[in-house]
């Protein structure tokens, strides 16, 4: 067997320049730009432009100051020294200091409009999928049950579960609450909310939570293209926070945008609608509607791709360009987002 | 499946020749009566008789935790058992934990020993060569060694074969199965394998008997009887022992014909042993494993953050080390432990070396096997 | 030109044996002999990677010419046999390097897309893929089996058939693999801030795509790596090498040297331990030494070994903090609030 030599250190030089075993220099330096947050007297350090601007990685030390308190992705050690235990920036929230990781898998909080997938029918409640570290509940008394919004659930109602939810259906619902252990309650009691169909279905893989590109937390995660292009039927698209994302052809009256248009006067049609609502057969879905659905796909997949923001204005400038592009190479039925064209596509929107 | 059943008839067939040489069965009354494991004066007496029932009951365990292992076999590959069923051992509850660990912090452990203390440690062999049992506090293990002639492997073709089995049965505690090697019983035969094979400690090339052709395969059976903690300690020191204490029979070559002569035409004779590979187990408590202790027990080793086993022999040689994960201990701990260890080390070694040469005595009845040994070079 | 020599502050240092350290040979050379290789003024002079003692200047001065010397010249190419007394002439290894050199490590992080995290990592010649998913909820089977131990972590390595030089079949049911899955778990498992996944689960998995020594210590760096790509909280980062001692075991041989990141070669044929520590400390996760070697000779390597681990952490660290400031660049994520005393600034998020 030949032997090959290797150019000793030709690549990565690994040297220790400072051999201090006082502190944890070793990780403050390996960065090679002088971000030093660490904090040893009550001066700070402006952050340098370049290099590991900003990033701190596990083990490094924030802060010994101990006027700070220690918050998400950072530990305590000897009572006032603050340290990393995730690879992120820091962030400062009056005196609470956290590292938000750069990317991390999505951690449910309440509020949060999630997509998710049923994986589990249990006697009262769902199990959900919403790619957290533990699986969410939907409890039986946390959906609209048909006929009548605000009814009591009956022993039939629990007989019944499989037909409002059975495994495998997809749901957008809302983080209700959190159990001490930090699983997630949904409730889908909104005609916001419900079950999904008439769609498609796109994970996020790993970025949720609004950590390092991907689903981004914004004041509107639903909404609706009224006139796309080619002419089609309008399109709901739903941001999951959870990293889950749904693009659906538009039904009058029902799913996420219902509420918005529907007043609170309306109920009494909606809860007549509530049959449907757990319908799971697809409607039928015209040509050019199913395109600009593929078309959306791809402009999700490329922003996730190149690890930038999606919310809204990214997906529907996202979208415009995707179109504009088809047009000036000619091909309007081309709505392939894949190889040069999806690099194409996220130079324009990253602005470079 | 069909091992098992392979394993039990040749196990079976042991026991039976074992009886027959030991002239009947021992009687069931006869067993609950003198209870051998409490009896400790009486099972390390050479020459009394309630050895060799002893030795008859530790056979019998073992025979009858095989006899099991087909009706076990059975309902695992018929019905799957779903994990739920799965016994389990109770865990030590999070109260007592807490005790524990703070005794440890007043320097106090739950039995009273020092930190840097054995428990007793006890060896006794078989009547037959090649059986060794170690109890250690309570961990009780029993090594047994068998040879036969076979076909050495095709990469190998100088060397013997060398195999260390282990085996954790449900006897020892409901969380260990037939047939499915936990977690402890991986770790523990790789341990020994690390130790006694890969340090080469016995020397396999003498195991040849005729190149590519035939070659002794001498196989130890290592059995945990009972087990409170630091198996791989007592596990080592009987292994080492038995195959110490063993015999194979002796052998010539003529040509192409290999004789392997019974124990009554020639003397069996030892194996080929180079150096003897002892282990010694720290376990490490405290939020930086800052307290080293030595022979952990069962409910220690529940409690323990880091286990570091270090392998040696008399002339201070490492065969082997392993601290496989728990919490981070400082490296100048770890150096010590092993400066520890190779005091340890001698100890065990001397009492195996005395151990040994106690047994060998008692079975030379009036310079026999002098006598023996000498017609041997004779004939030879 | 070179590093100012300065005292070696790791404690574990002060207690190494440094008769063992090459230095000892070049320091019976005359001036002679050294100006023999003359460095010429404009050749790269590399440092060594630890400081240590003075007069390990003249030793490091020698092997630098000698490693110029060599990279110019076609002699390169030739293999050199693992000899102790070429060795403690040339004092560089098979592969060129010297001591305490360790091989070129390259490493990559998020480069599996479907992952919640993934790393890729060489070590030489030695090649691991990472991939880490969850945390995910525990099934059933997985909580009932691991209540006791309640691990967080769960380890898979498969070592792929064409990694080394005899292809093998790779087997389930090796245990050898399941001891380092094992150790690479259990090592993992205590730096891991467990307590904050209840009843969760983060599966690693390990591919060895190519072994060319040091393998468990590339598994312990690829799956840090992997495990900080995916944000799992961690008191530190893990990192690994592995260390060797140029003595057989047989002979109480005093001219030993330590060796640092074994080659598979080297692994064959000296002892050799690898150690883990937690964030470059003097605190050893896991250390394990499968051959036979003096227990004198432990001292050194051990050292040697801690203080390679310190090596390993800084590079890794590089990889992450550049994938950071590469994110922070494209605006993926956004910068972080600097920690002053009383200054009030835009907190840009939550």
């Amino acid at each position: 067997m030949p032997i090959i030599i290797i150019q000793p250190q030709a690549v990565a030089p690994p040297m220790i320049k400072d051999s201090d075993a006082s502190s944890d220099s070793s990780s403050d330096n390996g960065g090679g730009a002088d971000i030093d947050i660490d904090m040893t007297g009550m001066e700070s350090h402006p952050q340098s432009g370049s290099g590991g601007a900003g990033i701190v990685t596990p083990g490094q030390i924030i802060t010994t100051d101990s006027q700070w308190m220690r918050g998400h992705g950072t530990q305590l050690v000897n009572s006032s020294t603050i340290k990393a235990t995730v690879a992120g920036t820091v962030s400062r929230t009056n005196k609470l200091l956290s590292v938000s990781a750069m990317r991390a898998r999505y951690i449910p909080e309440v509020g949060d409009l999630v997509v998710g997938r049923i994986i589990e029918v249990q006697a009262k409640r769902w199990r959900v999928d919403v790619n957290a570290p533990q699986n969410a509940a939907l409890p039986l008394s946390s959906i609209n049950l048909p006929g009548g919004i605000l009814r009591k659930r009956t022993e039939t109602d629990e007989l019944a579960i499989r037909n409002f939810f059975s495994e495998g259906d997809l749901l957008v619902a809302e983080v209700q609450g959190l159990l001490g252990d930090g699983g997630a309650m949904l409730h889908t009691r909104s005609l916001k909310f419900g079950k999904l169909r008439n769609g498609l279905f796109l994970a996020v893989k790993g970025q949720g939570g609004g950590h390092g590109g991907g689903v981004v937390k914004s004041r509107r995660q639903t909404w609706t293209i009224d006139s796309p292009e080619g002419g089609g039927k309008a399109i709901d698209v739903i941001l999951g926070v959870n990293g889950y994302v749904w693009i659906q052809m538009h039904v009058h009256g029902e799913g996420v945008t219902a509420e918005t248009k529907v007043g609170l006067n309306r109920l009494d049609e909606a809860a007549a609608s509530a049959g449907n609502v757990y319908s799971s057969q697809n409607d039928r879905i015209d040509r050019e509607t199913t395109r600009e659905i593929a078309r959306l796909r791809g402009v999700v997949t490329v922003l996730a791709e190149y690890g930038l923001r999606i919310d809204e204005e990214m997906v529907m400038r996202g979208y415009r360009e995707a179109v504009e592009l088809a047009k000036e190479m000619d091909a309007v039925e081309d709505i392939y987002l894949g190889g040069e064209k999806g690099d194409t596509l996220a130079r324009i929107l990253s602005g470079r | 499946m069909e091992k098992g059943t392979v394993e039990l008839q040749v196990w079976h067939q042991k026991f039976l020749r074992y009886l027959a040489c030991e002239g009947s069965p021992p009687a069931p009354g006869r067993i609950s009566s003198r209870d051998p494991l409490h009896d400790k004066s009486s099972s390390h007496s050479p020459s009394s008789g309630a050895s060799q029932s002893w030795f008859a009951i530790g056979i019998a365990l073992i025979f009858s935790s095989f006899l099991k292992s087909p009706d076990k076999l059975n309902s695992e590959t018929q019905i799957p058992l779903p994990a739920v069923n799965m016994p389990r051992e109770a865990e030590i509850s999070t109260n007592e934990k807490q005790f524990l660990k703070t005794a440890l912090t007043e320097n106090v452990r739950i039995d009273g020993r020092l930190f840097e203390q054995y428990r007793p440690l006890s060896l006794g062999f078989g009547e037959e060569f090649g059986v060794a049992e170690v109890e250690l506090g309570k961990t009780r293990i029993l090594a047994k060694v068998s040879a036969e002639v076979t076909v050495p492997y095709a990469d190998r073709p100088f060397d013997g074969i060398f195999q260390i089995v282990t085996e954790l049965s449900p006897m020892v505690s409901p969380a260990f199965e037939v047939n499915r090697p936990t977690e402890t019983e991986v770790l523990l035969s790789r341990l020994l394998e690390k130790t006694v094979r890969r340090s080469g400690a016995l020397d396999t090339e003498s195991l040849c008997l005729m190149a590519g052709k035939k070659c002794w395969a001498v196989r130890v059976d290592v059995h945990v009887l009972s087990h409170d903690g630091n198996l791989v300690d007592a596990a080592c020191v009987a292994v080492v022992a038995a195959l110490r204490h063993f015999r194979k029979p002796d052998t010539s070559v003529e040509g192409e014909m290999v004789t392997v002569y019974t124990a009554a035409e020639r003397e069996p004779t030892p194996l080929s042993w180079l150096h003897s590979p002892y282990c010694v187990t720290w376990s490490f408590y405290g939020e930086e494993g800052e307290m080293a202790l030595l022979d952990a027990s069962w409910k220690e080793e529940q409690v323990q953050v880091a286990s570091f086993t270090v392998s040696l022999n008399r002339h201070g040689e490492v065969c082997q080390i392993a601290k496989l994960g728990g919490v981070a201990v400082d490296a100048v701990l770890l150096l010590k432990c092993t400066a520890g260890a190779t005091v340890e080390v001698k100890r065990i070694s001397e009492m195996v070396d005395q151990k040994l040469e106690e047994d060998a005595k008692r079975r030379d009845k009036g310079g026999l096997m002098a006598e023996l040994r000498a017609e041997n070079e004779r004939e030879s | 030109m070179l590093a100012p020599a300065k005292p070696i502050n790791c404690p574990l240092a002060s207690c190494l044996a440094w008769s063992a350290c090459p230095t000892k040979k070049f320091t019976n050379c005359s001036d002679s002999e050294l100006s023999l290789f003359r460095l010429p003024p404009s050749a790269p002079v590399t440092t060594p990677s630890t400081d240590t003692i003075n007069r390990f200047d003249l030793y490091l001065r020698a092997t630098s010419v000698l490693d110029s010397v060599f990279s110019h010249s076609p002699a390169r190419n030739v293999a050199m046999p693992l000899d102790t007394s070429t060795y403690s002439m040339a004092l560089l290894r098979v592969d060129g390097r010297r001591w305490n050199e360790l091989r070129r490590l390259h490493a990559q992080i998020r480069t599996q897309s479907a992952s919640d995290g993934s790393s890729y990592l060489e070590m030489g010649h030695t090649k691991v893929l990472c991939v880490v998913t969850g945390p995910t909820e525990k099934l059933a089977s997985q909580r009932m089996a691991s209540s006791s131990s309640s691990s967080l972590l769960d380890v898979n390595i498969s070592i792929a058939g064409f990694s080394s030089v005899d292809r093998k079949r790779p087997s389930r049911t090796d245990k050898r693999v399941s001891e380092m899955a094992f150790t690479v778990q259990q090592s993992l498992n205590k730096a891991v801030h467990a307590a904050i996944f209840p009843n969760s689960t983060i599966s690693i998995s390990l591919t060895v795509l190519s072994q060319d020594g040091s393998l468990l210590a590339s598994l312990f760096n690829a799956a840090t790596l992997a495990l900080v790509d995916a944000g799992i909280p961690m008191s530190d980062y893990v990192t690994a090498c592995t260390s060797g001692s140029t003595s057989s075991y047989a002979a109480a041989d005093d001219a030993a040297d330590p060796l640092l990141d074994l080659n598979r070669q080297e692994e064959q044929e000296l002892p050799f331990l690898t150690v883990a520590t937690l964030g470059g400390s003097d605190r050893v996760c896991a250390l394990v030494c499968e051959s036979r070697v003096q227990v004198s000779r432990l001292e050194g390597m051990l050292a040697v070994g801690v203080d390679g681990c310190k090596q390993v952490r800084t590079l890794l660290d590089r990889v992450i903090r550049e994938r950071g400031a590469k994110m922070i660049e494209e605006g993926a994520i956004a910068r972080g609030d600097v920690v002053g005393a009383g200054d009030e600034m835009d907190t840009e998020e939550d």
